[in-house]
């Protein structure tokens, strides 16, 4: 592992680096169906205009991004951040992308969303995680159950999903509810700090 | 628990008896996708009525583990 940040079974978290930004990461943005449920991907992206996010993102003071490694051959699968980072009230949206597609099948997205909530609440300390999914997407639904996060709201026919509009999903996760779901070692360990 | 366990990822990948066996794997079962695990994981848990924690979701890849993971959960 190359700078690991976090590190799971399957796959780890590292800042993103110049290799990263001149590598497939702006094909991922561009193609199809890898941007069907993104909200501000509608438009092609490029190798410049990747390399643009890369140095805004490293100045950037309320957004977290990290790229997804797979750890058995260091290859850039994904990326994922936390953005709009509120370090008053805590609270940041959160969203993860497995943009090469051999990795889609594997375990990856489940340990990735992991790994992210584990820095989200215990490395910076925020309370609260907000994410929103287009209904259409049964995937990313399917992700939310399984982390538990509840819904806090609809908004109705807002997202152009091809041929119609759908309502997006709005959901939260709090840190209290995130830390029922640790081992109990790790929960015990949090307790402790307080 | 094992045919409980068998029964529900035939169900879920929605193949015939015999196509998954507690030796069964995603990489030689059809539709053992991404989408389809975690439906297996959520099914799991709530036929099992366990609450299965991170480490043991991400420690799940195929049906050993899973087996091994709700036995964990009922002792």
């Amino acid at each position: 592992m190359r700078n690991p940040y976090v590190a799971g079974k399957h796959c780890y978290l590292r800042h993103p680096t110049q290799e990263d930004a001149d590598g497939p990461w702006h094909e991922w943005l561009s193609d199809e169906e890898t941007t069907r449920y993104l909200n501000l991907r509608y438009l092609p992206n490029s190798l410049e205009g990747q390399n643009e996010f890369y140095q805004s993102m490293r100045n950037s003071g309320d957004r977290l991004v990290l790229s997804i490694v797979d750890i058995a051959t260091e290859k850039h699968i994904g990326v994922c951040n936390l953005s709009s980072i509120n370090w008053v009230h805590r609270y940041a949206d959160l969203a993860v992308i497995i943009g090469d597609k051999e990795f889609r099948a594997g375990p990856y997205v489940v340990e990735a969303t992991s790994l992210l909530l584990r820095v989200a609440f215990k490395r910076i300390n925020l309370r609260l995680i907000k994410s929103d999914y287009v209904k259409t997407n049964e995937s990313s639904e399917i992700i939310h159950r399984l982390f538990k996060f509840k819904k806090t709201g609809q908004i109705d026919d807002i997202f152009w999903d091809r041929d119609r509009y759908v309502p997006s999903v709005q959901m939260a996760l709090r840190r209290e509810d995130w830390l029922r779901r640790q081992p109990p070692e790790a929960a015990t360990e949090q307790a402790a700090e307080g | 628990m094992n045919e409980k366990l068998i029964a529900i990822a035939i169900r879920i990948f929605g193949l015939a008896e015999g196509d998954v066996t507690m030796d069964s794997t995603p990489a030689d079962t059809a539709n053992w996708d991404s989408l389809h695990h975690i439906r297996l994981i959520l099914e799991t848990e709530e036929e099992f009525d366990i609450e299965l924690d991170e480490d043991d979701i991400t420690g799940i890849v195929d049906m050993k583990t899973l087996a091994a993971t709700v036995t964990k959960h009922q002792s």
